[in-house]
Parts: structure tokens; C-alpha cells; sequence
């Protein structure tokens, strides 16, 4: 594409944010309104300061707008591919990016898929970087129409994948994983943060796991091995959970008051 | 003499749309249908709703306007439960629906209607180099300000209605917001910025005052030729290069207007009503046929359904509005040929005929005499209209003189604001009532009508301007209007029939937003599937 001659100042300053999550499609028509349905669900649920949710609508030219200053984008829209209902894409945005035909370019007519190209020239510098389009395949246009149970399965997949995004995480966060050998496993960088001495006192308090890191292993407690050559360490909990492991991966969450990694031990996420 | 049938489709790049099928008889026009392909369905969507489901619903009709839907559907709320309108709903309602237009101004023209003027076509005028220059999509010197500067407008409607398109933040009894001082100083800054960077820069090449002292054609005339700064500018320019390649002779249509008129005075529309609304109005509502003006009456609009894809042949009033869909294979046969109605208009002494809406017919009924003081009078299109008739020219200078109108008339609203006072009085809901809200999209007059029984919708019916331009003939084979204009344009390639874009582009039609799923045409998707098991 050209560049245009001269850049054009936006007069103001950019809004940032780390991730902007836009949805789009008609929201009188059926499933075509998955997009703007999953944005009410994110609306509704809270999101953190620092992400930014667009109902796109059918306002096509104005997604490039909104674009402007964020770091990371997630598009959500309905598509017609021929494959089954409730099929879900992730597809790269650089791979979509579809400048508009100039003979029959019109407003009404402008998708996403317009919309990105568009905004490469629109926002020069400013255009972000990171950029993912989740398609989910629908069936049913009926005016007035509810979305159809598979297509709500599906963007209830669509929902947890955006909401796993790292801008969603807390973050207070810190991933735990449990092994069916008994052994509870963290990464190298959160050892480092909250286990330096790389000693713990492991306590079960109400269906939760209490990890209290301590000064040094002279007071005893249970001690973190490194269990591989990045540096990731792991503990033997076996004995402190009475062989009841949540086998997987555990979103843990720190807990600077008492000075505590805690997590939830009850099954299911 | 040979008669050649062209079927084309000169507004959307998605066949079926909107379909235009013209005959051309030597290498001119002589008749013309528009077909609307989709059926819209939001009033049967509204049947049985909450009274306010149109407030969520009507703004999801159009991506592009979709602000004005919601204005007017707020105001068939008023009227319908009789609210109190604090002055600062009215003064932040005025503001929203006139930042919208002003975004539309320059977004329409340069990604849309410019982009014809540079067609080969014109590579015979002796000014076509500088009009590729200029408006060439992505590369013009001026596309690029053009478009980029367009979004600055609706970021003062976010900055009130939270988000631009599709707020509904406009409720029966005012508006959802609590705008604090820096939000207003933000709000003059962002406009501030738009006026000096396009409007005067690019557009105008003068101030916005001096270009609003123009009261006839031949003050245009010689304001074009005043300095070199207005003969070079997108306008100057403009109004020289459209009567070189001569969009001042053709797409003249019916040269009968109709306008809802919008915007009101914070005082005088306090208490809405239905008959209280004309004289409330800042850009005024007004009929003007057979080079005559009448008053805007809301009860003789009809809406006709004689080749529309609809049940029966009547012209019912709004409030007594049906929509009734055929399948188009069948209605065909009855001579049926679009899903757009045909709204008509009863002028008095004249009868039902089809009028003109958009921002010509608001330009005319701005000439009409006797205005109260805050009311606009502007005689300068009725002088054109007078002196160059209507065209497809015409219709477009008319859409740009509304943008230095507009600025200043936002500029002083957001002065009259008082942060101290409210901006909502909650309204009584009413079980029963009858509503009509109305407003001025940027490319027309827009209403809905609203029937409310035990509270519930009995009705709802929107009459877009779309539909009074694009509507079909009527029972008594009258033309619509963009069938009319199309009628007479010279066509001097029928490969690429470029003059029929510009007429019905001249209307700025929005179709229908329909079902805007991506359908992957020409790509290989499957590898991006994340969810095998479907």
C-alpha cells in the first residue's frame, strides 16, 4: 500500500491500552450478533483499567478509529465459511488485512477485514502491533433472533480464551501446577519473587493451599528443588494435601496481607 | 434509436444490496428502478417489546447513523410519556446528533463521493491531474486529512454518549451522562482542532464566518474567485471542477423536498409533543413542491406498498404501518420489486408525491420565510436551487455548507451547558401513547412512529431517508426519487457508468446494514481452526 504524503495530526493524545478487544456484526440479525453479545458478557463480568472493549457493530470505518494506541487487538466476528456451526478460527490479523475495492468502496459496506488494512494506513506508527481475528462460524440470520446453543457454546470458548489473555490476568496471579507424583510446580521467575530462601511452610486451611515462604531453611519447613536447568523449582506435597492432588495447572493468587501464596483446591476451575 | 438495459449495483461492492436497473436509450437514461434486495425486519423485532426497546434496537439499524436513530427514537419516547426535558438533555442531544453529521461530512465526501472524480472518464478535463492529486483514495493530499480528521467529531459524542456508534445513552427524559468542566474544555479542543486542520485548512480556505456570509450563487461565485486561498481550496476547487465536468446538469430528481427538521431550542421543547415540535425547531422542518412551501405534518406521511415486498397495495399511515414481508419470487409477479416502501407525503392542494430528503431539502426549508429568532434562516440555497436547479452538484455543496453551520452552532451549545443542573427528569411510563420522534441524520430526514399498549410496543415503524430516496414507485407509478434523478444522466460508457454512481452517491443512501459476516471468499481458513471437535 502507499503511504500517504504527508502524516495527519490527530490532535490529541493517544489513549493506550494493552489489549483492546473489538466486536463486530449485527446484533438484529441471529448469530450475526455473536460479536457484539460476547463484548456485553466481557462488559458485565468487569474487565481490568487497562483493557478497552468496542461494540464495533456495523460500523466498519470506525474499528481502524478505535484502534489507535492499543497494544494488542482481538476482533470477534461471525463468519459464513462453510464449515460447521460453532467452528472457531484464530487467524493472525496481518493474514485478513483487505483494503477495500476503491470503485465500490462505501461506508456501510466496511468489515474488519477492511478495517485493518485500513487502519496500517490510517494510524502509520500508532497501528498495533499484535493483532488476532476469532471467527466463529454461525448459521442462523433470522431478524430478532436469539443466538442458537451451539454458536453460544462456541462463544463461551471464545469468552475463556480472551479472558485467559495476560492483560486479563490479576496481577497477583501466580501458576501452580500440580503432578500426579505428588509434587507441586512453580515457575523459575515467581520462585525467584515470592521463595527466595526457596523454603516454605505448606498449610491446608479451608479447602485452600497456604504456601508461607521462610528466611532460611535453619527454621525448618519444606524445601523448593530446581527441577530443571531453567531454573523451575518444585515441592513434595503429597503428605501435606493427604495424597489429595488437583492434578494440573492452578491459577494461585498472592496474597501480600498475610504474606501468602494461596490456591484453591476445590475441583474444577 | 436503441433501448439497452443495464442492471447494476452502484452503491455497495455486495451484489444485491442495492440493485439498480436503468434503460439507456442513445447513451441517455430513460427510466429507472431501484430494488432494494434485503428485508430490514426491526419492526417486527419491536412488536411486543418494552416501550424502550427501540432506544437498543433502532441504533443497531445503520453503523453509519446510528446516533440518529437513537435521537429520534428518545424523542417518540418523550412525546409518547409526556417527559420534562432538562435544557442540558436538550443542549447534549443537539450536540451528539450534530457531531455525527460532522463526521459524516468529510468522511462521506472524500472516501466516497471523491473517489468518482477521479474516474478516466474525466481525463479529458483539462483539471483532472489536480483532482487525482487531491482526492486520489489513500494517496490525495487532501483524502488523507479528509478521513483522518473525520473520527475527531464522534470523539466528542464518546465523550458524552461513552461510545460512538451504537450508544443509548439518549432516554426518555434526558440523557445518561455527568459531564464535568474538563470533559466540555475537551469537547471545544477536539472541535477546535477539526475546524482549523480540515475545515478551514483543506475545505474552506477562509474562516468559517467567511464562508457562511454567502447568501446566493453569485456570492459563491464570487467568493471562489476572491482569493487564491478559496480558488485552490477542496471547495474552490470543487465547485470548478463539478461544472467542468458538468455533475451541475443531471441527477436533478424530483426538485421536491421534504425535511423533518432537528435540533431544538432547550426552552421551547422542554415539554415535548407532537404539535409543539416545528416551532421548537432550530434547523427547521418544511415541505417545499411545486416550488411552494407548506408546514411539516407528521400525520400525511403514508407509507405505499404497491411494488414493495409487502402484503396488499395500500398507503397506510405510520402509526397504522404494517410490515407484512412476500417472498420476492412470488411478489414479483405482482409487479413488486424492492423491500424498501415508498413513503409519500400528502401536499396540500397537490396530493401524495414523492419528496427529496437530505441535506439539500434542509438547506431549502432553511429558506423559507418568517423564522422565529432561534430558528436558522439561510436563503442561500433557495438561490441556487433558483438560479443552478437541483443536481447532483447541488445536493453535494448543500451537505458541505452544513459543516462551518454545524461547528458554530455546537460551539454555542456547548457553551450554554450548566454542569450545575440535571440532565435527566425521570419520566412517568405510561401503559398506553402514541410517540413520534424525528431528526436530520446527515443524509436525511429519519422518524419513527411508536404505538404503545399496556405497555408493551402495539407499533413501531422507522421511515428512513433511505427509504423516502431510494423507496420504489408508488400506486400511482410516480418514481422515487432516486429513480427520478437517475432519469436523464448521460451515460458515456456503459462499461463503466460512472454517472449513475454519482447520482445515487449524491444521496449518500445508507443501505440496509444487513448480516456483515465475513464469508472468507477466496481464502484458506481451515488451518486457523482452533476447535477440531465441532
Amino acid at each position: 500500500m502507499t503511504e500517504q504524503s504527508t502524516p495527519v495530526d490527530f490532535g490529541n493524545e493517544v489513549m493506550t491500552c494493552r489489549l483492546l478487544v473489538i466486536g463486530c456484526g449485527n446484533l438484529l440479525r441471529g448469530d450475526d450478533g455473536v460479536g457484539p453479545i460476547l463484548i456485553r458478557h466481557l462488559w458485565q463480568g468487569g474487565v481490568p483499567d487497562d483493557v478497552r472493549l468496542v461494540d464495533g457493530g456495523t460500523a466498519g470505518m470506525d474499528v481502524s478509529f478505535q484502534m489507535r494506541g492499543a497494544q494488542r487487538v482481538v476482533i470477534i466476528d461471525a463468519c459464513t465459511t462453510g464449515q460447521p456451526p460453532g467452528t472457531i478460527y484464530k487467524i493472525p490479523g496481518p493474514e485478513l488485512e483487505d483494503l477495500p475495492p476503491l470503485s465500490g468502496l462505501h461506508t456501510h459496506m466496511f468489515r474488519w477485514d477492511n478495517a485493518l488494512a485500513f487502519g496500517r494506513w490510517l494510524l502509520k506508527d500508532d497501528y498495533p502491533q499484535d493483532i488476532d481475528v476469532y471467527l466463529i462460524e454461525v448459521e442462523n440470520f433470522t431478524p430478532g433472533a436469539a443466538l442458537g446453543p451451539v454458536i453460544e457454546r462456541a462463544m463461551h470458548e471464545v469468552l475463556a480464551l480472551i479472558r485467559a489473555e495476560p492483560a486479563f490476568r490479576d496481577p497477583n496471579q501466580v501458576d501452580v501446577e500440580f503432578t500426579d507424583s505428588g509434587y507441586l510446580r512453580l515457575s523459575a521467575a515467581d520462585a525467584a519473587a515470592y521463595f527466595p530462601s526457596d523454603v516454605a511452610v505448606a498449610l491446608s486451611r479451608q479447602g485452600q493451599l497456604w504456601l508461607l515462604p521462610l528466611h532460611s531453611a535453619a527454621s525448618g519447613g519444606l524445601v523448593f528443588k530446581q527441577r530443571n536447568p531453567a531454573g523451575d523449582r518444585c515441592l513434595l506435597i503429597r503428605e501435606v494435601l493427604n495424597d489429595e492432588l488437583p492434578v494440573g495447572v492452578r491459577a494461585g493468587l498472592w496474597d501480600a496481607a498475610e504474606g501468602a501464596l494461596r490456591v484453591d483446591l476445590a475441583v474444577g476451575r | 434509436m436503441t433501448a439497452i438495459d443495464l442492471f447494476v449495483s452502484p452503491l455497495g461492492r455486495v451484489e444485491g444490496d442495492l440493485d439498480v436497473r436503468v434503460t439507456i436509450e442513445d447513451g441517455v437514461v430513460t427510466s429507472a428502478w431501484t430494488e432494494a434486495a434485503m428485508f430490514r425486519g426491526f419492526e417486527i423485532i419491536l412488536q411486543g417489546k418494552d416501550p424502550q426497546a427501540g432506544l437498543i434496537v433502532t441504533p443497531r439499524i445503520c453503523g453509519i447513523c446510528g446516533g440518529s436513530h437513537l435521537y429520534k427514537a428518545a424523542y417518540a419516547l418523550d412525546t409518547a410519556w409526556k417527559t420534562q426535558l432538562p435544557s442540558n438533555a436538550t443542549l447534549i442531544r443537539n450536540i451528539a446528533q450534530a457531531c455525527e453529521t460532522l463526521q459524516s461530512i468529510p468522511r462521506y465526501f472524500y472516501a466516497l463521493f471523491a473517489i468518482d472524480l477521479t474516474n478516466k472518464n474525466y481525463a479529458r478535463s483539462s483539471m483532472y491531474d489536480e483532482a487525482v492529486r487531491r482526492f486520489a483514495p489513500y494517496v490525495g493530499t487532501s483524502y488523507g486529512p479528509g478521513v483522518v480528521l473525520s473520527g475527531k467529531p464522534v470523539e466528542v459524542y464518546a465523550i458524552f454518549g461513552g461510545q460512538w456508534p451504537h450508544s443509548s445513552f439518549m432516554v426518555p427524559g434526558g440523557v445518561m451522562c455527568a459531564p464535568t468542566l474538563s470533559d466540555v474544555t475537551r469537547a471545544i479542543a477536539i472541535l477546535e482542532h477539526w475546524k482549523v486542520n480540515w475545515l478551514e485548512k483543506y475545505w474552506l480556505g477562509c474562516s468559517v464566518d467567511r464562508w457562511l456570509a454567502n447568501e446566493t450563487w453569485d456570492d459563491i461565485l464570487a467568493w471562489v474567485d476572491e482569493n487564491e486561498s478559496h480558488y485552490n481550496s477542496d471547495c474552490g476547487f470543487f465547485i470548478r471542477y463539478a461544472m467542468d465536468i458538468g455533475l451541475d446538469k443531471y441527477g436533478a430528481g424530483t426538485g421536491d423536498f421534504i425535511a423533518t427538521g432537528t435540533y431544538f431550542d432547550p426552552t421551547l421543547y422542554a415539554n415535548p409533543t407532537i404539535d409543539g415540535r416545528n416551532a421548537a425547531l432550530k434547523s427547521r422542518s418544511g415541505i417545499y413542491a411545486n416550488g411552494k412551501f407548506s408546514q411539516f405534518d407528521q400525520a400525511r406521511v403514508r407509507e405505499d406498498v404497491t411494488h414493495s415486498f409487502y402484503e396488499g397495495t395500500q398507503a397506510r399511515h405510520p402509526f397504522e404501518g404494517e410490515t407484512k414481508p412476500l417472498d420476492p419470487e412470488t411478489a414479483r409477479s405482482q409487479g413488486k420489486y424492492s423491500f424498501a416502501k415508498s413513503p409519500r407525503y400528502d401536499v396540500p392542494g397537490v396530493g401524495f408525491i414523492p419528496l427529496e430528503a437530505g441535506p439539500l431539502a434542509r438547506r431549502v426549508a432553511a429558506g423559507a420565510p418568517d423564522a422565529a429568532a432561534h430558528q436558522d434562516y439561510d436563503p442561500l440555497f433557495l438561490d441556487v436551487l433558483a438560479q443552478k436547479g437541483p443536481s447532483v452538484f447541488t445536493r453535494q455543496l448543500a451537505r458541505m455548507h452544513e459543516a462551518p453551520k454545524y461547528f458554530k452552532w455546537v460551539r454555542e451549545w456547548l457553551d450554554q451547558i450548566d454542569l450545575h443542573e440535571s440532565f435527566y427528569t425521570k419520566p412517568v411510563e405510561h401503559a398506553d401513547g402514541r410517540g413520534f420522534g424525528a431528526t436530520e441524520a446527515a443524509r436525511g430526514s429519519l422518524a419513527d412512529w411508536i404505538v404503545i399498549e399496556d405497555g408493551k410496543i402495539a407499533n413501531y415503524q422507522v421511515v428512513t431517508p433511505t427509504a423516502w430516496n431510494i423507496g420504489p414507485r408508488d400506486g400511482a407509478e410516480k418514481l422515487g426519487p432516486i429513480e427520478a434523478a437517475l432519469v436523464g444522466s448521460p451515460i458515456v460508457d456503459q462499461e463503466d457508468p460512472v454517472e449513475l454512481g454519482h447520482v445515487a452517491r449524491s444521496f449518500d443512501s445508507c443501505m440496509v446494514c444487513t448480516v456483515h459476516a465475513y464469508d472468507g471468499k477466496g481464502r484458506e481458513l481451515s488451518k486457523f481452526v482452533i476447535n477440531g471437535s465441532v
